[in-house]
């Protein structure tokens, strides 16, 4: 019986995650078990679920936990996929912060509070945001102030307000500051004018300063060091709204993203050779039956939503916040189309392992291993304007998944002629379909290989070859 | 060249006085997280969040008021502001004619 301790799961006495036969379970320890109780019986879990803020669990008998410590051992729903913040695009992050607080919120009312209010508690679903550690709500003590509130501000605040107010790229911080980023940093990025809104004046800067000026306990007396200030509910309760009406207020818009009109203007195919790519699409992607598909540089997600119709589980990844950004906002708002998770990523600096001993975050790679990648309209960006050599591509993505949808787009294509322009030298000799698909034979084996109509590309359906 | 050893006297009344305090002091400070508001909790309460929440929400308190009294107020007047004049001639289009007029 193989059982292994998520290694990312041991800050919290409470409890911790391990999977066991390929399951995921959650321990929760003696510890917990009055406040436990106390949520059961407040009607928090139920009603959290039913809202569809909280991932739905079932308790299993105690004999399969990890260690002695275990009280019970709930099984959370199935996730598709594990992201983590610096992955997600601005409207994310936002409606992750929304959902915490409107949680952090309600829990006050059952009596209840959130004793940890990190961004990695939340994942999602192409339903969209959903709170994943039900071991993070404790009983509620009638005037204690809110010891998340801080772990909030760095998580959710600060980036928001870094991408509202300064430059959206400045959210990859996230990935430097695992622990979210300091707010003293993100007050000194931010302009002046953001001083002038109550809502960052306060939560943001004053709180900085706040902590900036506390930071060295060591020369305060023992009573003032461990003194707890008193803050009744209501005055919480004010707190929470006027933080969300802070997080409600931050807006970002994509400006001229230079992908976002990739399909709009100047591409290879006119209306009709894009219908003839979708066509030939649907024949090479066959049924997913729920397989797992990753759409690598998947712009607004139009040919991902192609693949979620033919039934699979699709992530889109792309490089531009811009295109992750529409592409949620295009399914949040018509809801009849299929769905998919987007997710920002920067293939030639994927997402690295994190944390305590490199294991606490999982890199890109490492969370792969999907049935199928696909990767339209990309090849020539990592070959042409990164300098990978082919046969580096084509190992990349053998390391990603098993079955391969690829395009490749040839030197005669407007796109590579734009990329070509300003070399007085062509470098690329071996970047021809016979170079490509030597390339690719050495780890896949060509399945499927047509031409797109229409257009000078050529569409590739290839299987890993087994070691 | 080694200097000739000195030998410091030890003062035994103070140590004895230093053994006597440390005693309370220790009691003192289990007692004061036995009161700890937060016996799960596992997050590093960092000071300056904690004493920064309660000014904020007094201030975000009254901001929150201000707010919710301006929206009633809008509504208010929006609401007489679209009431008909007792000496206006013609009909609201939305009105129901009950033939009081």
């Amino acid at each position: 019986m193989t059982l292994e301790v998520d290694p990312g799961s041991f800050r919290d006495p409470s409890g911790f995650v391990f999977t066991k036969q390929g399951q995921i379970f959650r321990q929760v320890n003696h510890s917990y078990r009055d406040h436990y109780l106390f949520l059961e019986e407040a009607g928090l879990f139920h009603e959290f679920q039913e809202r569809g803020w909280l991932i739905k669990h079932h308790e299993v008998a105690a004999e399969h936990g990890a260690s002695e410590d275990a009280w019970i051992v709930i099984q959370p729903e199935r996730l598709p996929f594990i992201s983590y913040p610096d992955e997600w695009c601005f409207s994310q992050l936002k409606d992750a912060a929304l959902l915490t607080l409107d949680m952090q919120r309600r829990a006050l009312e059952l009596g209840a509070s959130l004793k940890d209010a990190s961004a990695f508690n939340v994942q999602f679903r192409t339903q969209g945001p959903i709170f994943i550690d039900s071991l993070s709500f404790e009983r509620y003590k009638e005037g204690a102030p809110w010891i998340a509130y801080g772990q909030f501000c760095r998580h959710f605040l600060a980036p928001l307000a870094l991408a509202a107010d300064c430059d959206v790229r400045l959210m990859r911080l996230q990935g430097q500051y695992i622990d979210g980023i300091p707010l003293d940093i993100a007050s000194n990025l931010l302009p002046w004018r953001t001083k002038l809104r109550p809502g960052l004046a306060m939560h943001l800067h004053l709180h900085a300063n706040s902590i900036k000026k506390n930071a060295d306990s060591r020369t305060k007396a023992l009573g003032a060091r461990t003194a707890t200030p008193h803050l009744p509910k209501k005055r919480l309760l004010n707190l929470i709204d006027h933080l969300r009406d802070t997080v409600s207020g931050l807006n970002w818009t994509p400006g001229d993203s230079e992908w976002f009109d990739y399909y709009m203007s100047n591409n290879n195919y006119g209306d009709e050779g894009l219908e003839e790519k979708e066509r030939l699409l649907r024949r090479f992607l066959g049924k997913g039956k729920a397989q797992v598909l990753w759409d690598i540089g998947g712009n607004t997600g139009r040919f991902s939503r192609i693949a979620a119709s033919c039934g699979y589980e699709v992530l889109c990844w792309d490089i531009d916040p811009g295109c992750v950004e529409a592409a949620y906002r295009i399914q949040t708002k018509e809801s009849t189309l299929p769905k998919v998770v987007p997710l920002l990523v920067d293939l030639t600096q994927p997402t690295a392992a994190r944390g305590w001993q490199l294991t606490e975050r999982r890199s890109f790679i490492e969370r792969a291993d999907v049935d199928c990648i696909m990767a339209l309209g990309l090849i020539h960006h990592l070959v042409i304007t990164n300098n990978v050599p082919l046969p580096k591509f084509f190992a990349f993505l053998a390391a990603l998944g098993q079955t391969v949808i690829v395009e490749f787009i040839p030197k005669s294509d407007s796109q590579v002629q734009k990329l070509l322009a300003n070399r007085d030298t062509d470098p690329f000799g071996d970047y021809t379909l016979e170079g490509f698909t030597a390339a690719a034979e050495e780890l896949f084996d060509i399945v499927q290989q047509s031409l797109i109509p229409k257009s000078e590309r050529s569409l590739f359906r290839l299987r890993r070859k087994s070691i | 060249m080694v200097g000739p050893s000195i030998t410091i006297p030890v003062n035994k009344a103070r140590r004895t006085g230093w053994r006597r305090l440390m005693l309370p002091k220790l009691i003192f400070t289990v007692w004061l997280f036995c009161w700890s508001a937060h016996a799960c909790a596992y997050l590093d309460p960092v000071s300056g969040s904690f004493l920064v929440q309660s000014l904020i929400a007094i201030v975000a308190g009254a901001l929150v008021a201000i707010k919710t009294y301006w929206t009633k107020l809008k509504a208010f007047f929006s609401a007489r502001g679209s009431e008909p004049s007792l000496e206006s001639k013609g009909a609201d289009a939305n009105e129901p004619n009950d033939g009081t007029k």
